[in-house]
């Protein structure tokens, strides 16, 4: 069932409706939305929300997220700090899981990202079956990383005494905005441009 | 070539791959060839499937909202935690804005989609308010990817973890009323997708 349409098609990312691509902005034939815009401001937008989260990346991971309050005594935590401190008190899974979710995948977000990026201007190696399935696995695993900060918010809600209690860091905020920005990187991030790569190989081929 | 109907046609969302729709049997799905996506589901009675479990899904989400999701006890004095009550919190710590994100992220938005849904499902029902329907669909699809309910829950394990040996912990009413919302999100979210309501939206509004 396969099509052989060589014409240019596109599906709508709001409905999924299918589309004539006219090189152009597109507004869907059945969501009326406008699906597309100029491709070279889609490409400046996601470099511009990606240069800004791996900016962010560095005040989310350098500055203590957790402020766990003693008495008069005040400890500061880092992310890289509480998932060693997990792992030294035998809590394997969850340090893994941390280390995944606020280590791992924001790093692998931004090459993926960036590569997705560099590979529409120069030629690469890679399909561009394989660059749409690294397109959509960033889009899958970005939200994941919201795992810490939503982890901070949970213990500063419960831990509130007055001799203990568990204040958010200013790396939660930063790291908050981190993972707003890759997801709206990603969002603007124009699959056209991966089509576009493509009937570029078969006109040559 | 020009000869396909574009509504005959649709693109798998993976890897974008062209196929031609072909009638299913109910029930069944279709998988790209290219990459084994499932491309879409043959529901026979989508529009009543769909109303009944986006008010089941409201139900719960009600439950997940107003009890305690876990309580934990230090030194005999309580703390609970509940959905809104995470946003007070952080208020108060003045973390505005971590605030506003984690609210809007695991509240307001989980909120408005299902009310949104719901809406949706009514309207189709009664085969009424052609555009209103078109503007909270795509409503929908804005929405979707900022929904991180299901985080949450990881979060909230993660937490209890840490606090074992410091605290005594007990789960409320509303952390199974949390459970049962993401399981039926997830389904409404993965099994009826949002392609196969628009391709409903087609069928019922396409004589007027």
């Amino acid at each position: 069932m396969k099509s052989t349409v060589k014409s240019k098609l596109i599906a709508c990312p709001v409905c999924d409706a299918v589309n004539y691509d006219t090189g152009a902005e597109v507004v869907c034939r059945r969501c009326r939305h406008r699906v597309y815009h100029e491709q070279a401001k889609s490409y400046a937008r996601s470099w511009a929300f990606l240069i800004t989260a791996m900016i962010l990346y560095f005040p989310a991971n350098l500055y203590p997220i957790l402020i766990t309050r003693q008495l008069s005594h005040t400890q500061g935590n880092t992310i890289i700090g509480g998932i060693i401190s997990l792992w030294e008190h035998g809590s394997y899974p969850i340090a893994l899981i941390i280390l995944f979710a606020s280590v791992f995948v924001p790093i692998v977000k931004f090459i993926m990202l960036l590569y997705l990026l560099i590979a529409v201007k120069i030629d690469t190696e890679a399909s561009k079956v394989d660059k749409h399935k690294l397109f959509y696995i960033t889009e899958i695993i970005g939200p994941w990383s919201m795992v810490d900060v939503f982890v901070v918010a949970i213990l500063a809600t419960l831990v509130q005494y007055t001799y203990v209690s568990i204040i958010p860091g200013v790396a939660s905020t930063a790291f908050a905005l981190m993972v707003i920005f890759t997801m709206l990187a990603a969002h603007s991030f124009d699959t056209r441009m991966i089509l576009h790569n493509r009937s570029e190989e078969e006109k040559e081929a | 070539m020009k000869e396909v109907p574009l509504d005959k046609l649709i693109i798998c969302s993976e890897c974008h791959t062209v196929h031609r729709k072909i009638r299913l049997k109910n029930a069944k799905k279709a998988y790209c060839d290219e990459c084994e996506n499932v491309l879409y589901y043959q529901h026979n009675n989508l529009k009543e499937k769909a109303l009944a479990i986006s008010l089941a899904t409201l139900i719960t989400f009600l439950t997940a909202s107003f009890y305690a999701i876990v309580k934990i006890e230090i030194n005999g004095v309580w703390h609970s935690l509940s959905l809104p009550f995470v946003f007070v919190t952080l208020f108060k710590e003045e973390f505005f804005l971590v605030g506003l994100i984690v609210s809007f992220l695991i509240f307001v938005i989980p909120m408005l989609y299902v009310v949104i849904y719901v809406f949706v499902m009514i309207l189709m029902n009664y085969k009424t308010g052609k555009e209103t329907v078109r503007t909270l669909l795509v409503t929908l699809a804005m929405l979707r990817p900022w929904n991180m309910i299901e985080i949450f829950l990881i979060s909230i394990l993660v937490a209890l973890v840490k606090l074992i040996g410091y605290a005594e912990i007990e789960f409320g009413v509303s952390f199974w009323g949390l459970i049962a919302f993401i399981l039926l999100d997830i389904y409404l979210t993965k099994a009826i997708r949002l392609a196969d309501l628009w391709d409903l939206w087609d069928e019922i509004y396409r004589q007027k």
